[in-house]
């Protein structure tokens, strides 16, 4: 699993000149979407996942997380300049960011933005490069019976975090798994719910699904709201002519390396739960050093380190997300499920193995997120500039345009209108679900965990020689099991927290900004 | 009714019908393997059984709906789906720059210029690339 010449071969490929393009691209594009007010990262790697399959896996993945990087770095432009945030995770960026742009220092707050984000995501790949092969080592130990557990413990954590109520991340969790088993049953190859359409003995497509939910949703619903109101926010902001406004001297990055840090630090451990949303990691980490400053008073004003806290957490839960995903198979929130859809899709299996069989391709793209990050540095340098301008580009031009995007990319990866029409009818159910507060992120995580939790049952049922009782002989899988339980309770049944979350029905306050924050 | 408690309600009695109706006309049953073709349908039911019923009971969480913002919505799916009708009967060069001037209609944009640039560009620019430069056929 260590093997020094797999790491030196991995990180070999992702110095390839089409693997470095293909980052910048995805870099680039990151950026662009992350800039422009309503399309969030998640959206932009939805509809880019079709665009891949063509690629080489590395290449595919690392184009991928370079459109993540670059989302991170992009969200924070409208958020100080309109104080609109690109996507949730940026919303505690507004802040701090905004009131800086107001006092004619965009420029400033954009860089200060931009140097936490890569610092913050540098902090966190490296803490992923690190421990991912040793917890993957530990990992590989567990047996089908434990994996099922962990799985089920997973689900529980992440229906607990997501959305506002377990009851209904549950529900959400039940049809994820429940759409999963459309097709032939892996095990003996008989039908099922395909209703005589042979079309669909394949499965419900990834991609449809994937888009459907996550985008093209999201896209009617933007459309939904703006409609018969084309008119665009103008953005007035006053601009310093004076240097010192204009860019972040190495002393002002310095004087905010313990805040860095801290922020980093929160992002990792926020970022290696599944299912905890990137704007938790920035809330935590700006509430946290604007309690422990000397001047909490300064908080809200333009303060430099504010930007620092919500820009560096929210960026180093990009690297952590990953840590689940590569070695327990389990992808910590939505752009990590769908870079399993994409992984699945090229006929690789996400999980401990990856390390055993695939070593070069996760070194590979070690590297190449390493480099995404120097890339994104660049871009954002240079890119800044442009990107201030899209937060004016109109949403009637962006999300039309986006929808025809979706429709054109899954055609031409299920090469059918069928697997279009599947798009729609879950665009149409995304929506609903979301509307009525349903966690869509619950749905798409089991959706793509269900064929790996169902071939696991089978292998655990063979272990248990059918006997269920008998899994109080494996401690870990039991031990699990009652942490799932525990967790059910203390994530969503407990009394004071239901309490709380009915209070937040009745409460238009930032807590309740934060838990729909979150909820997406 | 509380709209959580009729989410709860309305799940419930969907598991129930997957598990009583569909499961059993919807999958075969085998002799052999250690989990039935069934099992694992089932499974996922009960799980939206069990937790609809949870929800019907102790109804928690947030539901935001808003009738007017329903309705654009549904308006933009039924364009939607008339737009890719036409891709099939007819072709991608027209149902594309239907649904994009149609959407952006929708959404209330007035402005010849910025219609006409997008209505036409838009669908040009893809279609150019995948079915031009790529070779890739667009319906």
């Amino acid at each position: 699993m260590f093997d020094t010449n797999v790491i030196l071969a991995g990180l070999a490929d992702a110095f390839n000149l089409v693997n470095i393009l293909f980052v910048l691209a995805g870099v680039i594009l990151g950026q662009f979407v992350g800039a422009i007010p309503g399309l969030a990262t998640p959206m932009a790697i939805a509809i880019a996942v079709p665009f891949t399959y063509v690629l080489h896996p590395l290449t595919a993945v690392a184009f991928l997380m370079g459109v993540a990087k670059g989302g991170t770095v992009g969200s924070a432009v409208p958020a100080i300049l309109i104080n609109t945030p690109g996507s949730p995770d940026a919303a505690a960026t507004t802040l701090d960011g905004h009131p800086l742009a107001k006092q004619g220092k965009a420029k400033k707050a954009l860089k200060m933005a931009l140097f936490s984000s890569i610092t913050g995501d540098t902090m966190s790949d490296i803490v992923l490069i690190t421990v991912a092969a040793p917890l993957a080592v530990v990992a590989l130990m567990m047996g089908p019976v434990e994996i099922v557990c962990l799985v089920i413990f997973a689900f529980a954590v992440i229906a607990g975090l997501v959305g506002d109520s377990i009851g209904k991340s549950m529900i959400a969790v039940g049809f994820g798994l429940l759409c999963a088993t459309v097709g032939l049953d892996p095990e003996n190859g008989t039908p099922r719910f395909t209703f005589g359409n042979f079309e669909l003995d394949d499965g419900l497509p990834l991609s449809s699904v994937a888009i459907g939910v996550l985008a093209v949703s999201e896209i009617f619903r933007q459309i939904a709201r703006r409609a018969g109101s084309s008119s665009e926010k103008e953005v007035v902001l006053p601009f310093s002519t004076a240097p010192e406004d204009n860019r972040v001297t190495f002393k002002e990055y310095w004087s905010c390396r313990g805040t860095l840090l801290r922020a980093g630090v929160i992002g990792t451990i926020v970022g290696a739960i599944p299912g905890v949303a990137s704007a938790v990691a920035s809330f935590l980490s700006y509430g946290y050093t604007r309690n422990s400053a000397k001047n909490p008073e300064d908080f809200g004003k333009g303060e430099l380190r504010g930007i620092a806290a919500a820009e560096g957490a929210n960026s180093a839960v990009q690297g952590a997300n990953m840590i689940p995903l590569l070695t327990l198979g389990i992808p910590g929130n939505v752009t990590a499920a769908l870079i399993v859809g994409a992984l699945i899709i090229q006929g690789i299996q996400p999980g401990p193995f990856l390390f055993r069989d695939q070593g070069q391709l996760i070194y590979g793209l070690f590297g190449a997120m390493m480099i995404a990050n120097v890339i994104n540095l660049c871009v954002g340098l240079v890119g800044l500039r442009l990107w201030s301008q899209l937060v004016r580009a109109p949403a009637s031009v962006i999300f039309p345009v986006s929808l025809l995007l979706c429709v054109t990319g899954v055609y031409l990866t299920t090469g059918s209108m069928f697997g279009v029409g599947i798009m729609i009818a879950f665009a149409a159910l995304g929506y609903v679900m979301q509307t009525l507060g349903i966690s869509i992120v619950a749905f798409i995580i089991a959706f793509f965990l269900g064929p790996q939790l169902e071939l696991s049952l089978a292998q655990a049922l063979i272990v248990l020689d059918g006997d269920l009782t008998a899994v109080v002989n494996h401690p870990v899988a039991l031990a699990l099991l009652a942490l799932t339980v525990f967790m059910i309770y203390w994530l969503g049944l407990r009394p004071s927290r239901r309490h709380r979350r009915a209070g937040a029905n009745d409460v238009s306050s930032s807590p309740n900004k934060l838990d729909k924050q979150v909820a997406r | 009714m509380n709209p959580n408690r009729a989410i709860g309600f309305v799940s419930a009695l969907l598991a129930a019908l997957v598990i009583f109706v569909l499961i059993p006309s919807q999958t075969e049953s085998v002799g052999f393997g250690a989990l039935e073709p069934a099992g694992f349908p089932t499974f996922a039911a009960i799980i939206v059984l069990i937790f609809g019923l949870v929800q019907t009971i102790w109804p928690t969480g947030q539901a935001h709906l808003d009738k007017h913002e329903l309705i654009r919505a549904a308006l933009a799916i039924v364009i939607t789906v008339f737009a890719l009708w036409l891709m099939i009967a007819i072709t991608y060069t027209v149902g594309a720059p239907l649904l994009v001037a149609l959407i952006m209609l929708l959404m209330g944009e007035r402005r010849l210029w910025l219609l006409a640039l997008t209505v036409v560009g838009g669908p040009l620019l893809l279609w150019g690339l995948f079915e031009v430069m790529l070779h890739r056929p667009l319906p």
